[in-house]
Parts: structure tokens; sequence; C-alpha cells
């Protein structure tokens, strides 16, 4: 089904409350790192950030599939243990993926391994299997509208701790680099964040070219992650609000309807914060800066 | 990210009280949106005619409470046009009434002040200081900013006006694509008046906030007009503030980059527009904790973020703090502008990005692109190594880059034949 044509006429999607704290002081609210946050306000009406992967899994014609999913993982992990993200590719609005990631963190439970995840998105098959001797921080799944019907295995990424490395795993090859990444606070960590940007080959020097690979609108979040990848670079921005959030959507031209239904909802969602991400390449233009942004992401968690 | 000052100006609850004193001793009072010119990047243009401002009965039951007026010295009165608002005369009654208050500033145009009684009444009335637009030296550019024919001639009146008056002039320009070349002349053109301030403020772009305008000027290209401007203010003993333009790019004016406003009593919707600014290198420039807002977002998203060419206050351990940095060293200032070594400079393709006393020694930090180095002066001392001596001074340089090895020695005569002049680094 093509998103562009079905979009404006979904049904109504019953919407999902933000979750409670069950004993008092207990984390509700958690970040792409799957690290928790305290919420500047929240009402009774508050709903959960993952209405936003639902809305785009039913833009795609797989509601039923994702929330199947979101709920084996659920049932199986506990509540916050999953973060999520929609993936946008520039000009290709068809051609939208989702991923989800799984970290180790003090609140997950004993079992937390891609094994025990991998039985978990079963009858979604997950190919690959961590060496036992690798440090991981954490790893993810990328799924398209195949994969998440099952009728395609999907990979796994594994994030080396402390490294900044991440792997692709492969089933018959050795693993293959996938990202090296790097996370600074925008404001003290500037130097750090602008070596790394101008490194990029993908970056060519321009006037314009930082601004674009920094928006000042996004730099009030808690980190920058400049991330070097096999075809691309990247920047990530942790934390922001749902007024940067909607800023980004405009920017990188996300389909309207979500960002109508992001409109629409927003009094119940700016009790949550946001983490984006955008991958960028050169066009080879020879005026201008010659940036394409060719992916973006949002995420939150579930 | 730094906020405009302005932003933290916001009104509380009750739509016309403001939330926090910005300012120590004044308050601004805007009212009568109304203007008789259309300038092209006016501040209040979405309000002009939609918005009453602070009336009289909101201003009379401020000025009441104590605990709003404790500590005002200065009341400021701002439209619109203030002098287009009929009960001019009654807010600088009430203004007058506060207990305290030591100046009434009117902010005008001026075009109504050079002739007829007005100008006299406000006076009268208790007006001391005019905080006068003036955004060209001539009639062109001010009807090309003002958008009306004649107005420029208005205004040299009110000046002449308020200068042959009892109460003290100020001036205020905006600076634009339109007259940023012309800052000189304006100093010119207002110092015979006698000034007691100029303002130079940088568009600030509450209402072209997509820049569409493009009145922008990007701070290299203003920078050395400034520079120059705030020279001749200096020369001519003129107080001069500079606002929204970054500090690091004023040099040895540093001191005159104050973005503060005064606490602001009007309606809260004005503030939604508030451009909001930035810097690159907020975190790690000193500037930025002392009050330099950086630049609009308007701007960095029309121009960029200008990495390269500002200068952030790094924190160094034997530096002296930040608010001593502050400080102008008019001696400095005055020796490097007379051996026309100033900041802004030209040497050949280089050109003086700063000065500063480091240590014994004065440093010019010269640039030419991205590339940069470092010229040290002191007094002669023959017992001590230098690269070349004049009569009384010792000059050094630091590494030149690789890029710069064939420009870099170009300068430096230039520099030397200027140095000859000196006889000794000033005292501080």
């Amino acid at each position: 089904m093509a998103l562009a044509s079905c979009e404006s006429a979904l049904p109504t999607l019953p919407l999902w409350p933000q979750a409670r704290a069950k004993t008092p002081g207990q984390p509700t609210h958690f970040d792409y790192c799957l690290l928790p946050y305290t919420p500047e306000t929240t009402t009774e009406a508050d709903l959960a950030s993952v209405n936003l992967l639902r809305w785009s899994w039913q833009a795609h014609g797989v509601l039923a599939e994702g929330e199947a999913l979101i709920e084996r993982l659920r049932n199986a992990l506990g509540p916050n243990q999953v973060v999520w993200g929609i993936k946008h590719r520039h000009g290709q609005p068809d051609a939208a993926s989702w991923e989800l990631y799984f970290y180790r963190r003090p609140h997950n439970p004993p079992d937390y391994t891609l094994a025990h995840v991998a039985e978990i998105f079963a009858p979604i098959r997950v190919s690959g299997a961590i060496p036992p001797f690798w440090r991981w921080l954490m790893f993810s799944i990328e799924l398209d509208v195949h994969q998440l019907r099952g009728e395609a295995p999907c990979t796994a990424n594994v994030y080396v701790e402390t490294s900044g490395l991440s792997y692709k795993l492969r089933d018959d090859a050795p693993p293959e680099l996938e990202n090296h990444y790097l996370f600074r606070d925008p404001q003290s960590g500037i130097d750090d964040i602008l070596t790394r940007l101008q490194a990029s080959v993908h970056v060519r020097p321009h006037p314009l070219t930082l601004a674009q690979l920094l928006p000042p609108r996004l730099m009030r979040c808690l980190h920058v992650c400049v991330a070097n990848k096999r075809y691309a670079d990247a920047v990530y921005w942790s934390r922001v609000d749902i007024h940067q959030l909607q800023f980004f959507l405009d920017l990188h031209a996300w389909p309207t309807g979500l960002r109508a239904y992001i409109r629409q909802h927003a009094a119940q969602l700016t009790h949550l914060k946001w983490d984006l991400g955008a991958d960028f390449q050169q066009n080879h233009e020879t005026t201008g800066s010659g940036l394409t942004f060719t992916k973006s992401g949002i995420y939150g968690s579930f | 990210m730094a906020r405009s000052s302005m932003q933290r100006a916001r009104v509380a609850p009750n739509p016309f009280v403001p939330l926090e004193r910005t300012a120590p001793d004044s308050v601004l009072i805007a009212f009568g949106f109304r203007c008789n010119l259309a300038c092209t990047f006016c501040m209040v243009e979405d309000v002009l005619g939609q918005r009453p401002g602070t009336d009289l009965a909101t201003f009379r039951a401020f000025a009441a409470d104590p605990n709003h007026t404790r500590g005002i010295r200065r009341i400021v009165l701002s439209g619109g046009e203030a002098t287009l608002e009929p009960e001019l005369l009654a807010y600088i009654a009430v203004a007058r009434s506060i207990p305290g208050v030591e100046h009434v500033r009117i902010q005008t145009n001026a075009t109504r002040l050079g002739t007829g009684p007005l100008l006299n009444e406000l006076i009268a009335a208790g007006a001391d200081e005019f905080f006068v637009s003036v955004h060209g030296a001539d009639e062109p550019t001010t009807a090309a900013i003002a958008q009306r024919p004649g107005s420029f001639a208005a205004i040299r009146a009110g000046l002449e006006a308020i200068a042959a008056s009892s109460a003290q002039l100020f001036t205020n320009t905006c600076t634009v694509q339109q007259n940023f070349q012309q800052l000189s002349d304006i100093v010119q053109l207002i110092t015979p008046l006698h000034p007691a301030g100029m303002d130079f403020w940088n568009l600030w772009p509450r209402v072209d906030h997509l820049a569409m305008r493009a009145q922008m000027v990007p701070v290299t290209q203003l920078q050395p007009h400034l520079l120059a401007a705030l020279d001749a203010c200096a020369a001519a003993r003129i107080p001069a503030t500079v606002k929204w333009f970054p500090r690091c790019l004023l040099g040895r004016h540093a001191a005159r980059q104050d973005d503060s406003q005064p606490t602001t009593l009007i309606d809260r919707d004005y503030w939604e527009a508030v451009p909001a600014y930035g810097c690159i290198w907020a975190g790690v420039c000193a500037n930025a904790q002392t009050g330099c807002s950086g630049l609009s977002h308007a701007y960095i998203e029309t121009h960029g973020w200008e990495e390269s060419a500002l200068q952030p206050q790094r924190a160094e351990p034997q530096a002296s703090s930040s608010q001593a940095q502050h400080v102008v060293d008019e001696a400095l200032l005055t020796w490097t502008a007379a051996l026309d070594l100033g900041v802004g400079a030209l040497l050949g393709d280089w050109q003086v990005a700063s000065v500063a006393r480091h240590q014994a020694n004065v440093r010019w930090v010269l640039t030419w692109g991205q590339t940069r180095f470092t010229v040290d002066v002191r007094p002669r001392d023959d017992r001590q190594p230098a690269w070349r001596r004049t009569a009384f001074l010792d000059i050094s340089h630091g590494q030149i880059p690789d890029a710069a090895t064939q420009t870099a020695p170009l300068a430096l005569p230039a520099f030397l034949t200027r140095l000859e002049r000196a006889t000794a680094v000033p005292d501080k």
C-alpha cells in the first residue's frame, strides 16, 4: 500500500495513554538511550510516545503486526524496555522502516539477550547471534514492511560497550562495521562535535554547512551525537521538546499525516522528550553546501 | 543556548506586570502603537494599529505599587511613535510621580519635535531624555528605511531642537543592509549635537523572523563599519552601546556590547515572536556567560553560525576574569588606533582581528580568511631575543601556519612600518 495514497484516509487510531508509575518514584519516561528522565509536566490525558510508531505502522498497513510485536515484547520483557525508531527515507515516502533497540540497563530482566528477543520476535525471524565474548551495550533490529509481516528475516546491529562502534551481524560472514558514534554535550563538547563534523568526507566547507547540520533550534538538547556510517554520516539530538520535534519533521518533509497527527495531539505529547537523527551525504553539486539529508529518524520508547 | 535578554523580560500572568526585573533601574512602558514612519525593520510592525499597549490606567496601577517601582531611576516611554500618543503628557506625569525616578526618557523618531511647541511641552512635563532613532545619514537612506520621503529633514530638525534644549540627546541606529556602510557618517552627523550616548542595534528580527527582507548584514561585513563608528564615538568621547552583535568581534570595543533591555511593560502576546539567539561557541566562551546573545536564529539560518569568524573567549588559567576582560582598555584602544593597527586595520590581505594585552606584551591576532597568527610587541630589551626591533619596541611573532607562509611575511613589513611611530607600549 502506498503511503501517500492511504494516509489521508486512515481510520482513527485508538490512543494509548502514557504508562503510570506503579510505585512512587518509578521512572516512566525514557530517552533513546533508555535512560530515565523526569517530565516537566504531566496530565491525566498524556499519551505514550509509541502512538507515533503505531500511526506509522498503520499508514504502511502493518498496524496489526506491529501491535502484536509490541504486545509480545511487553509481555515478555515488561514495560519501558524497548526504544523504537521510525526511519523516513527522504523522497521515498513508501520506503519507511522501523528499528527497535534493546539496551543493557539496570532495570532489564536477567535473560535480556538477543537470543531471547529473537524468540519473542517469532514468527518474525531475526538472524545472527552475538558472540559470547562480546561486551555489548545494546543491539537493535531493523524492520521494514516485509520483515514485520514475517516475509523476510531481520538482521541485528550490535553496539559494543564504550567503543562508540556498532556492527551488523551476518549469518555466514564476519560482522560488518556499521557505525562509529560520539555523544557530546552541545555546549561544553562543541569542539569535539565540530572536529568530527569537519572531518566528515560528506561535508564541504561552506558558510551554511554547519547551520544545516546543527540547526540552531535543535541545539537546546541534552546531547548531540555525530555518527560516521558506511555511506553517510549522521547527527542525532537527544531529549528535544515537541516544538523541536515538529520543526524537525517539517524540515525533513515527513509525511503530512504524521505531522497533522502530532499537531492534533500536541497538548497530550508535550510531557515527552524526543530524540532525532538525520543522515547526510554530499550531493556533488558545485554550488552551495552540497549537503543532502538522505534519511531521518525519530525515537521514543515503550 | 543563550537567549535574548528580551526574552527574559516576559510578562507574568497579569499581562501588564513584568515577571522579572531585567534591568535594575529602568522600566520601559510600551504604548501608543502608531507611527508616522514605516521602518523596514520595525520591531513592533505587527502590533502597530493592532494593540493598545500599556494604557494609562495600567501604568498608574503599576506606578502606585512600590513592589514594582522600588529602585527604578528611569522610566522609558516608547511606542510606536510615542509623540503621537495624545496622553503622552499624562504618562510623563505618572512617571514623575514614582519615587526615586530621576529620568523620563522618550523613545522617538523626533520628526514631530523640530517645529512647534511639543518638545517644550514634553520637557516642561518632566521628560529629560530623548532617545532618537537615526537610521540614515542622508535623505535617500533614511527614506529607503523609513519609507517616508522627507523624513530625514524632519528627524534632523528634531535632533537639533533637542540638542538646543535642556534635555539630553541619545540616538539609536539599527544596523541593516541599507545603512551599515554609513555608520561613521551617522556619528559625524550626530557628533556636533553633543549626544549623551549613541546606540547601534544590530537587526533584531522579531517580525521578519524568516529573514525574507534580506536586511541582515553578515557580521564580517558589518564589523569594520561598526568598529569605525565606535572609534569615531570614542574620539568624540561619546559613550556608545552595541546590541545584538557578537562581543568577540568588537575587539577593543567589547565592553560597549550590552544586549540587555529595560524591564518592559507590554502585553504578553508581544513576546510570542521574540527572536531566539544562540552561539555555536556559547558553551566554551566567557562572553556567553556575561550577556552576549550571539546571533539570531534567523541570522544563523541565513548566513550560518559564523564559526570561523567568531572568536570564543576561552578561559585560560593565566587570563584575568571575564569581568576584567570586559573593561575597555582605553589606552590600548587609543594607541592602536593612532598607529592604524586597531581591530579591522588592513595589512595587505591580512586584517587585525584582535589586540589585547598578554602579560607584558601587546598581542595582535592577524587573520587571513580562516588562517591566523599572532604578533607580540613589548618594550625594547636588547638582552632578550626578538624577531625585529624598532627604536623602542621588540617584536616577535607566533608560528605562521603552513597555509600562510607566502602571505604572512608580506603583512609583517607593513606592521613594522606602522610600529616605527610608537615610542612605548602604553601603560594600562
